[in-house]
């Protein structure tokens, strides 16, 4: 043991000897233990007491029902009460008593290729990262199919237009791992990052409880774009402003495969689930069929059901892509003439926040005495390397001007703190000998892992 | 009959319940106060765990093992309801040495799993084979709890 871990030894020791446990602590835990309920009692007499088993059998499947009900019930119903089913309560060993415990261990099947129908009963993924079960619940309306079935998640669609996505939040920002490499999704987000993640892209928590999923404390969240936001335009046609939160795996086969996404019209409810160590998961259940509370309603079995295995060990070293959302205000200024050929690509621009002095027609821009406009301007970037205290970025984007001009490849770089959150970088458009020059605001929301 | 049976059984265990309380009250108040920060918390869960344990104490072939588990298991929860509710913060003791204090407060910093191994091997003294067997993780996947802890503490404690 290190000199180090002595001296947190001897400290850990000073603080624990500051607690001062009650003095009549017991008499509190025997009036408690007294108080428990009578069905205890009833327990202890069945293992001394063979006659009465058959007779309490019924008694405790009731008991078990009504447990399992009112579990069923509070992850949705009262998502407000704050209470929570305590995690990770440990399993006793218990010692060889004369009447057996009789335990029925539910089959778990291994969840099926997408594209397959899942009758009712418990299945088992490893496809969130950490091995899982939960049960798809016998619904009367129609048949579940496992939609998606691969390393993105599980969507498991019922009905033409009522799904539940369990997904990895943040795998796939490598492009080619996605169906469509130029969406890069939210990137990782740091176990207790999942606040400052919707912070930094501006949603608005509509509703916000705290609730238990697969022994997890974990939030309900109702989760919107507010209007004036931009971002991307929604990839499944919607057409709003969306944040792509994870683009669908590249090995997707059996449902459309448009990324999970949070949309301004589009209903849908979301769990974050806090992961520990692990990238969080998040949970998505959507209907355009049925009424939406019918359908969580409909989950809640599911939902209770989930149960979790303990997530890999973390992989250290090794060099990571990390994507950047670049947010904030680029201000572009402008010499010369603005017409219907200007070069920037309006479609991928959100939001247009400054008076640019004329209007937007379809892709281009008419206005020709416009001499500046300041654009609310997202995209992703990449860091293209990572050093202790210099930050360099770099944009994959091509302007691709709407007349067909020259292409251009721009540049961002900048410096920031690779634990900081603010960078800030120049682009640079030269075309038919005008210069454009944008500063950018950079928002790092995950350095590195 | 049933009811004179129902009493010879409860009070059995209750008896043998008292004996692992004169044993192990105390220190699992320290403890669970070591790891959650906060002594009537502490006290809650202790008391909890030894009301939990009472349900099931005649069967259990080691229950200060399965106490032991029970607490941290209970301090885990605490400590996720608090960083989720942010209520019941960690109340330093007045009295700690400028040394200890730092360390009070490094410790809070700690993500859960961390502080709960840091706090398990160098004040319980617990390896981490058994470290893992308590808080049902991987050894290897403790060796780095402990491993980025200390390098978290370090850093901060130095610095």
């Amino acid at each position: 043991m290190s000199r180090f871990e002595q001296d947190v030894e001897v400290g850990l020791r000073q603080i624990a000897d500051r607690a001062t446990p009650s003095p009549d602590a017991w008499a509190s835990i025997r009036q408690r233990i007294a108080d428990q309920d009578p069905i205890h009692e009833t327990e202890i007499i069945m293992l001394t007491d063979n006659t009465l088993q058959t007779r309490r059998w019924p008694l405790f499947a009731a008991a078990a029902a009504v447990v399992a009900l009112l579990v069923g019930g509070l992850a949705l119903i009262n998502r407000d009460d704050g209470t929570e089913v305590p995690a990770d309560t440990p399993t006793p060993t218990v010692a060889p008593t004369t009447v057996a415990p009789t335990t029925t261990v539910p089959e778990t099947l291994a969840l099926p290729s997408e594209g397959s129908l899942a009758p009712p009963g418990r299945y088992a993924t490893d496809a969130f990262g950490v091995p899982a079960s939960f049960e798809i619940p016998d619904v009367a309306s129609s048949p579940w199919t496992v939609a998606v079935n691969n390393r993105e998640g599980v969507v498991l669609a019922h009905g033409e237009n009522t799904f539940v996505a369990i997904k990895r939040v943040g795998s796939f920002y490598d492009a080619d791992q996605a169906v469509d490499p130029s969406i890069r999704g939210l990137g990782s987000i740091p176990p207790d990052g999942i606040d400052e993640w919707i912070a930094a892209n501006r949603l608005i928590v509509d509703e916000s409880t705290e609730v238990t999923v697969g022994g997890r404390t974990t939030k309900y969240r109702q989760l919107r774009i507010p209007a004036g936001v931009g971002g991307e335009l929604c990839t499944n046609g919607i057409p709003s402003p969306c944040l792509n939160m994870i683009s669908s795996s590249a090995d997707q086969q059996g449902f459309n495969p448009f990324p999970t996404i949070v949309a301004t019209e589009l209903p849908g409810s979301f769990w974050i689930i806090d992961m520990d160590e692990f990238e969080p998961l998040g949970i998505w259940a959507s209907t355009t069929d049925q009424d939406h509370q019918t359908w969580l309603d409909e989950l809640a079995p599911m939902f209770d059901s989930i149960e979790f295995g303990d997530p890999a060990p973390a992989v250290e070293g090794g060099t990571a892509r990390v994507p950047l959302r670049v947010t904030g205000n680029m201000t572009v200024t402008q010499t010369g003439e603005r017409d219907i050929n200007d070069p920037w690509p309006i479609e991928r621009v959100g939001v247009i926040v400054g008076d640019i002095n004329g209007t937007f027609t379809g892709t281009g821009i008419s206005s020709p005495n416009t001499t500046e406009v300041t654009l609310d301007w997202t995209m992703d970037v990449t860091i293209d390397g990572l050093g202790t205290g210099t930050l360099t970025v770099r944009s994959d984007e091509t302007w691709t001007d709407a007349a067909g001009r020259t292409a251009v490849d721009h540049v961002l770089s900048g410096t920031g703190d690779l634990e900081g959150v603010t960078g800030y970088g120049t682009t640079t458009h030269t075309d038919d000998g005008a210069t454009y020059t944008a500063t950018i605001e950079l928002t790092l929301i995950r350095p590195t892992d | 009959m049933r009811d004179t049976k129902t009493v010879a059984v409860r009070q059995g265990p209750a008896a043998t319940l008292e004996v692992l309380y004169r044993a192990e009250y105390t220190g699992m108040v320290r403890m669970a106060f070591t790891l959650i920060g906060n002594n009537a918390e502490a006290e809650e869960v202790v008391q909890d765990s030894f009301v939990e344990i009472s349900q099931r104490f005649d069967e259990l072939d080691q229950p200060g093992a399965y106490l032991r588990t029970v607490v941290v298991s209970r301090c885990r929860s605490t400590l996720r309801r608090r960083r989720v509710m942010n209520m019941h913060p960690p109340t330093r003791p007045p009295d700690l040495t400028p040394e200890v204090e730092l360390l009070w407060d490094v410790l809070d910093q700690l993500p859960e799993h961390q502080r709960i191994a840091v706090v398990l091997r160098y004040y319980c003294g617990y390896r981490a084979s058994e470290i893992a067997r308590i808080i049902e993780q991987p050894a290897a996947t403790v060796r780095s709890h402990l491993r980025r802890a200390l390098g978290a503490m370090r850093k901060e404690l130095s610095s």
